[in-house]
């Protein structure tokens, strides 16, 4: 059994273990650079054509804040929460908020594509993913599955499922919509 | 990583997944340790359940809080299926003070109640790791060490698995120790220790976290000063136990 002043010193080595310990491991100023699906880091490319066969690239929407929703025509949840895009989309793109819709055209076809756009009267961009590489490299393993990009071009958050609610895209989204670039 | 499992046309979401089996097992355990301290492994089941589905609603409404005026115009979003409009802090508060109420109501003597509790507090650390793995998120600085994991971009730490390592070995320690005759709480700090240096040391290999000025992980700063309480009331609590 340790006495008082023993264990006065071992609390006083531990402190100045923990303390330099804590010190020494520091992590580096990051800059993210790498492009990568996770919040933190430049988002991946998207070059894409559009229903109307216009190529749009993400990096064409650099100023923005962006919604990248990745979806299908027959999805549920996908279909539940894009008249809810579609209001957001109308209500802020005057303050630099845009939806990128990359519609999973390797599990779906362009012809329900646009008669969803049709029927849900959606005014935001779709392009279509017709091989699937835009959804690998985003690693997108459920549908839907959303992406939010700062003006940087910077990754802030991922939201997998759905349908999302508004209240939980505002608060994500109006933050960065406040930023600067 | 493994954000989501395919089984047919149904896509589940891994993380959630993780907490429920994990909350499950919690519950499990727990009310077999509170046998073993002759409380009643029923009632501790109870308690416990009640007071992570509390955490649940509690997580759901701390997330709200920091964004109630979309909530107050959009009420029926309290309940939407937003997989990660969930607060964790807020939950963790809110099963603690839950738990806490309905332990007191109990009238059990604290510390036995504690070492009870110690293997689902061990559970809860291995569960949040695993998850953490799953999604990807707490990933490590980048390194070349043989056992590095290749993940956003290049071969990391696998600071996930560190703390999983760390939780497994907090169960361990328990199982090894939770039949033995020993001074009431001691199983408790031990746990609660093993977790903290465990939280101190791999957390600095972290690459994510909230960082305080100075670049200093505040994770680090709060393990650091539970795993000195801890250090400083042991002999106490021994001591104390002694006289009685």
């Amino acid at each position: 059994m340790m006495n008082a002043q023993s264990h006065n010193w071992l609390s006083t080595i531990l402190i100045i273990a923990g303390v330099a310990w804590i010190v020494i491991s520091r992590p580096p100023d990051m800059n993210p650079t790498v492009p990568v699906p996770q919040p933190g880091f430049v988002a991946p490319a998207i070059v894409l054509p559009q229903l109307d066969g216009q190529t749009l690239s993400l990096s064409e929407l650099q100023g923005q804040v962006v919604i990248v929703n990745f979806w299908a025509s027959w999805c549920g949840p996908c279909r539940a929460e894009m008249p809810m895009l579609e209001q957001l989309y109308q209500a802020e793109r005057r303050r630099g908020l845009t939806v990128l819709a990359v519609n999973s055209t390797v599990q779906d076809n362009p012809a329900d594509v646009s008669n969803m756009q049709r029927d849900f009267g959606l005014s935001f961009p779709i392009v279509l993913d017709y091989d699937g590489s835009v959804g690998n490299r985003y690693g997108v393993r459920m549908l839907p599955t959303t992406f939010i990009i700062d003006r940087k071009g910077v990754v802030r958050r991922v939201l997998f499922g759905g349908p999302l609610s508004e209240a939980n895209l505002r608060n994500v989204i109006e933050p960065l919509l406040a930023e600067t670039e | 990583m493994l954000p989501a499992i395919n089984i047919g046309p149904f896509a589940l979401y891994t993380p959630g997944l993780i907490f429920l089996l994990g909350g499950w097992l919690i519950v499990q355990v727990v009310g077999r340790a509170a046998g073993v301290y002759r409380l009643s492994g029923d009632r501790m089941e109870i308690i416990v359940a009640l007071a992570l589905l509390a955490g649940i609603v509690g997580a759901r409404l701390g997330y709200a809080l920091m964004s109630w005026p979309y909530y107050l115009r959009d009420p029926l979003a309290l309940v939407a299926r937003d997989l990660q409009a969930f607060s964790l802090p807020a939950g963790v508060l809110t099963t603690i003070l839950v738990g806490g109420w309905q332990i007191w109501r109990q009238r059990w003597p604290l510390w036995v109640t504690l070492d009870a509790l110690a293997p689902g507090i061990a559970l809860a650390a291995l569960t949040y790791a695993l998850a953490q793995f799953a999604s990807g998120d707490g990933y490590g600085l980048p390194t070349n060490l043989p056992w590095a994991i290749h993940l956003w971009g290049e071969p990391r730490h696998p600071t996930q698995l560190y703390a999983a390592c760390v939780a497994l070995l907090a169960l361990i320690v328990w199982r090894q120790s939770y039949r033995r005759i020993q001074t009431p709480g001691v199983l408790f700090l031990t746990i609660c220790g093993v977790l903290a240096a465990g939280t101190l040391i791999g957390d600095g290999f972290r690459a994510t976290g909230l960082l305080l000025p100075g670049n200093i992980r505040f994770s680090q700063v709060v393990a650091l000063i539970v795993f000195i309480i801890i250090v400083r009331i042991w002999p106490k609590l021994t001591l104390q136990h002694n006289m009685q």
